[in-house]
């Protein structure tokens, strides 16, 4: 070892930690110290220190109004709209007109679930179009019905088979719907995905439906005229799976 | 605990701990511009992994890092090899001609080591750490880092090793 003080450690002590004993006794330590922290005042006085710190705290203050949710790997959040965000199909205040009539929740949960067909939508927030040729920046909500089960897992997957779960945002399982959760919202960017939702009356592991869903596309196995699958083979009985198949243009 | 950091932690941060960002950028990128860009990246990293900025034992050991490798990677994708470093009148430097060997010494090793290894150079050449205080930094084993050095070392002799400052010795 050195027998002075490294930079490293004198910067914690002008930092405000805690001083070593060598540095009472080292003149040379001494030196290096104040000479450093002059270094440090004299930066603190140029007009680039607050200029920085006026565009740090503003990147990080953007950073703060969005959503902590990702989509895809390159997927921004949209930040202003997130009160917008309830846009699922389920809960006592929600669609409950548009999609039926509402039934008493059957598990875990005290809230009230929109019964009717499953499906998964995404809709448009620009223009309210449902599942539209959607272009790069386009701003969406993901729309959930879950034919009466109390929960889902909500993945994409994209043309190289890449799985994302999005509901609940980087889940690990399915999720409660009955849960006041706002509805993730995305700005999409390039590419070709299907968004599958599995809609169960148990909570299901992603892991369990991966190599599942790798096997499937947005069809229903075995039935030629719809997206929706009532307890498809394979997937636990009571299940039910839709998917929507996206292409995401690239911006003009 | 809340995982982001306020608007007055940020700034504490900042005020804390920038100056010493600034002046390892400076010493690494030898241009003012270009350390200002690289104390603002580290910073949103660092409100970026805010959790583990909390969880760290020596939070400057964090700066240290996050400075670091932002730099390295300034210098490698704006290829400032090829720019010309700045006069004595910047304000960035304090050991000017140590800095600008050992930065230039880096810059000839950034050709033949890999991301590691590279940090693992600039913390033992240009800030004079000890192998335990690189382990510490950068989360590996004091062995790694003994081993590392060695391979650096030699390396480094053949290229014109350059004076380590006065802090740090193996």
């Amino acid at each position: 070892m050195s027998e002075h003080l490294s930079d490293l450690v004198l910067d914690e002590v002008l930092a405000g930690g805690a001083r070593p004993p060598h540095l009472e006794s080292c003149g040379a330590c001494q030196e290096r110290a104040a000479r450093l922290g002059a270094h440090a005042a004299r930066v603190r006085a140029t007009p680039d220190f607050s200029r920085v710190r006026a565009r740090v705290l503003s990147q990080a203050a953007e950073r703060e109004a969005r959503p902590a949710t990702s989509w895809f790997s390159a997927l921004l959040l949209v930040p202003a709209l997130a009160s917008l965000a309830v846009v699922m199909l389920w809960g006592p205040r929600f669609g409950a007109e548009e999609a039926g009539p509402e039934v008493p929740a059957s598990a875990g949960g005290q809230g009230i679930r929109v019964k009717g067909p499953p499906a998964v939508e995404l809709l448009r927030l620009d223009d309210g179009q449902v599942n539209p040729v959607l272009r790069e920046g386009d701003a969406v909500a993901l729309r959930l019905r879950s034919g009466g089960r109390p929960y889902a897992l909500v993945v994409s997957v994209d043309a190289g088979g890449q799985v994302e779960a999005l509901w609940p945002a980087g889940a690990v399982g399915s999720g409660a719907l009955d849960a006041e959760v706002p509805a993730p919202l995305f700005q999409v960017t390039q590419g070709d995905f299907v968004v599958h939702a599995i809609y169960s009356e148990m909570p299901l592991r992603l892991d369990d439906v991966r190599e599942w869903l790798g096997r499937h596309g947005p069809e229903c196995p075995g039935a030629s005229d719809s997206t929706v699958c009532q307890e498809p083979a394979g997937l636990p009985p009571a299940t039910a799976h839709a998917a929507v198949s996206l292409a995401v243009e690239a911006a003009p | 605990m809340r995982p982001g950091l306020s608007p007055a932690e940020i700034q504490d941060l900042y005020d804390r701990y920038a100056p010493g960002m600034y002046r390892r950028a400076f010493a690494l990128l030898q241009r003012e511009a270009d350390a200002w860009d690289a104390v603002q990246e580290s910073c949103i990293r660092l409100i970026q992994a805010a959790s583990e900025f909390r969880r760290e034992a020596r939070p400057m050991t964090f700066i240290y890092r996050v400075t670091t490798n932002v730099c390295l990677n300034m210098l490698r994708s704006r290829a400032l090899r090829d720019v010309a470093p700045e006069g004595e009148g910047a304000e960035g430097s304090v050991d000017t001609l140590a800095s600008t060997e050992c930065r230039d010494f880096l810059v000839k090793l950034a050709r033949e080591l890999d991301e590691r290894g590279l940090t693992v150079a600039t913390l033992y050449y240009l800030d004079g750490m000890s192998q335990e205080e690189i382990a510490q930094v950068l989360g590996l084993s004091r062995k790694t880092i003994v081993r590392d050095v060695q391979r650096i070392s030699v390396l480094a002799r053949e290229l014109g090793e350059p004076r380590r400052p006065q802090g740090g010795a193996a």
